[in-house]
């Protein structure tokens, strides 16, 4: 009968953890291959934590979009100092306001400009798929003071459910306002 | 690893610390940081967790006297026993909450999340005093599970997932123990103890964990056929045992009808052998395949099928290597065993009744992940930490798809918060907890569990019936509500049962059901 030491030595130079754990590799390297992959780590790791404000404090003068309101709820139009510009809020301000938007999403990035006047006021961006909803967009006010007009602000549409694919498709959002914030549009486009 | 740094007390310590907080601080920051919510803005969002939190509410404020929280007014030995019905989870979960929320305050609706950290803070604790692995292997414990947490977190703040994973922790030390050190019989026989009474409270929270008890037992004996014989049969018995009073006491569930209801909707017709071996293959090919939307759960499912295989074959493989480390009792059969029964047969069982699913399987892998680094240490368990690292980001996404409802952001939570609180104040001008009344009084039809009901009174129970089409008799439940005024299911109710409308509310009506024996004994 064989020994077991004698019987250890061919395990060994064969590598007995080797078929295993390779096997994991395999699998873990065709995982990592995956079309999109390194965009949609980015979308869920890093875009949530950014700041979706930018710097740039401007009206586009159009925009070439292709968007459309859908439904709205608890929303009032309001008219601005500017007269080409106008904004949604909620009509009231104990409830959230609801925007229901189809967007072409044929590019990675639109511009928005959403205003808010303290903490309590928040804008939020859904992607609505069946029953489910991803968060694309947060942005809150800060304590005792309006958020300057026309500030711009960035919504990675790239996020969407297979949003790494490089085609047109139709999207749906949810935009959700609260308190006393509001929506910046002209002519109804409210994505830049 | 230098000596100082395997035997140091001081970075044992540091490594303890980072072991009981690493999970918690990954789901603060993927909260906080990914949600832009708070731990304390949640809110149960599923029909399942909405149920689990109303009867642990009902747990929390009446006892076992609530009402009859189930399916097909199936009720087990409830009546015999004179307590209520608690879901499909039971009512095991609600009294370990409870003996918590005695002490912290039964908070809406984190109650029971604040109740699954403690438990999983003390397993925790437990781990870290009674693992005798040495610190290399503590640091891999804290990185495995650090990493591994937030891809449990389909359901891993809340429900009662974060108890089977304490309950894996705290089982670790306990059958490595009996494995691999050189106990004297009187400490052998204190672990077989603690272990014996963890897997019967793990078993009334879900009876899988039962089948632990058979390798339990063999680690008590030495190996032989005839000894793996008596564990299998004791064992076996206690299996039993547990399913029963898991069936009919517990959680009287109508799982096999379920399971052929769901078997007839996939392949839309019959239940027959063929289907039923359809289904089986889907099952298994499921596990070989990486979905677009969602490849981080089969990945992960993956990892753990060949793990297992790694650690049955490793184990046998090595039997020499094992033999020279350790100085305990257990043998390479015994131990392979022990991986057969913890992770093996839960595939099996997950394949053949319900569908492979990586929420269900995590606490045995993790079980049998540390009890194999325990008595086969090596540094390459390291690349099991990388994958999970990797199955982050994808597994990241499936969480925030399905749980964003669950932790909203705070004018989110508000909002509806506060809409659940004015239909509980008026819902409560209807329905009142009577106490000592048959638990049909105090129980509520419906046909779906919309968020509102979180705010039903204490000790009112949901009940759900499903073949509400297929039902010849008066329905017992002396409330029904209809979200959303279904007319469909108001016509079938009503085919049997007379309704009147007490309150219209701007999602539904809440009928008294007049052929209920409460509603008559009331009117009298």
């Amino acid at each position: 009968m064989m020994k077991f030491s004698a019987l250890r030595l061919p395990y060994k130079k064969l590598g007995i953890f080797l078929f295993p754990f390779a096997t994991i590799l395999i699998a873990l390297a065709l995982y990592l291959l995956q079309p999109g992959f390194a965009q949609r780590a980015w979308c869920n790791i890093i875009v949530p934590m950014q700041n979706p404000a930018l710097t740039r404090e401007y009206f586009f003068d159009c925009s070439n979009v292709r968007q459309q309101i859908i439904s709205m709820e608890n929303i009032v139009d309001q008219p601005s100092d500017d007269p080409r510009w106008r904004f949604f809020t909620p009509k009231d301000p104990s409830k959230p306001g609801k925007l229901l938007i189809w967007i072409k999403k044929d590019r990675n990035k639109v511009i928005l400009y959403p205003r808010m006047s303290g903490p309590l006021d928040v804008v939020t961006i859904h992607e609505m798929r069946n029953h489910q909803r991803r968060m694309l967009f947060f942005v809150e006010g800060s304590e005792g003071r309006w958020s300057p007009i026309s500030k711009q602000y960035v919504l990675n549409l790239c996020c969407v459910d297979f949003g790494w694919i490089d085609e047109e498709f139709d999207v749906k959002l949810t935009i959700n306002i609260y308190g006393f914030g509001q929506i910046w549009h002209k002519d109804e486009n409210i994505f830049y | 690893m230098s000596h100082s740094f395997e035997n140091s007390r001081v970075v044992r310590f540091f490594i303890s610390a980072l072991l009981l907080v690493l999970p918690m601080i990954v789901s603060v920051l993927i909260v906080h940081l990914v949600f832009h919510s708070s731990l304390s803005f949640y809110i149960p969002n599923s029909g399942d967790e909405t149920v689990f939190w109303i009867d642990a509410k009902s747990v929390y404020s009446v006892g076992l006297r609530g009402g009859y929280s189930g399916y097909e007014e199936l009720l087990g030995a409830a009546p015999f026993l004179g307590i209520g019905t608690y879901g499909g989870h039971g009512f095991a979960p609600h009294l370990l909450t409870k003996l918590v929320a005695r002490f912290t305050g039964f908070f809406p609706y984190t109650a029971i999340n604040i109740a699954n950290w403690i438990y999983f803070g003390l397993a925790s604790l437990f781990f870290v005093c009674s693992w005798r692995g040495r610190n290399g292997s503590l640091l891999f414990t804290a990185l495995f599970l650090g990493t591994s947490f937030p891809l449990l977190s389909f359901y891993v703040l809340d429900w009662q997932e974060p108890l089977h994973v304490a309950f894996a922790l705290a089982l670790a030390p306990i059958f490595s123990g009996l494995a691999v050190e050189d106990f004297s019989p009187n400490k052998r026989w204190a672990l077989f103890t603690t272990g014996f009474i963890l897997l019967f409270l793990a078993s009334l929270l879900r009876y899988s964990w039962s089948v632990l008890y058979i390798p339990l037992i063999f680690f008590m004996r030495p190996p032989s056929g005839r000894n793996f014989f008596h564990a299998a049969a004791l064992g076996s018995l206690l299996v039993a045992m547990s399913y029963i009073s898991y069936y009919f006491v517990a959680a009287p569930y109508p799982y096999g009808e379920y399971g052929k209801i769901y078997i007839e909707k996939i392949f839309h017709g019959q239940m027959t052998i063929a289907s039923y071996c359809r289904y089986i293959w889907i099952n298994i090919r499921s596990m070989f395949m990486l979905p677009a939307d969602n490849p981080s759960e089969r990945l992960g499912l993956l990892v753990v099928l060949i793990f297992f295989v790694c650690a049955s074959s490793l184990t046998w493989l090595r039997r020499m290597d094992i033999g020279r480390l350790r100085n305990g009792t257990a043998s390479p059969v015994q131990l392979i065993i022990f991986h057969v029964f913890n992770i093996g047969l839960a595939i099996v069982m997950s394949i053949l009744w319900y569908t492979p699913n990586l929420r269900l399987l995590a606490p045995n892998y993790l079980l049998s992940v540390l009890m194999m680094s325990r008595y086969l240490p090596s540094k390459k368990y390291l690349l099991l930490v990388l994958i999970n690292v990797f199955l982050f980001p994808l597994a990241l996404e499936v969480h925030r798809d399905s749980r964003v409802g669950s932790y909203p952001v705070y004018p989110e939570y508000k909002h509806a918060t506060d809409t659940f609180n004015t239909f509980g104040l008026e819902v409560s001008k209807y329905i009142t907890y009577q106490p000592g009344a048959d638990p049909w009084c105090n129980t509520i039809l419906v046909q779906e569990w919309p968020r509102e009901l979180l705010a039903l009174p204490s000790g009112i129970a949901t009940h759900y019936y499903r073949a509400i089409n297929k039902n010849s008799h008066a329905l017992k439940a002396r409330y029904v509500y209809l979200h959303l005024d279904n007319p469909l299911v108001y016509a079938e109710i009503s085919r049997t049962t007379r309704l009147e409308p007490l309150w219209h509310w701007s999602e539904g009506t809440l009928y008294l059901n007049l052929d209920s024996s409460c509603s008559v004994t009331s009117e009298n």
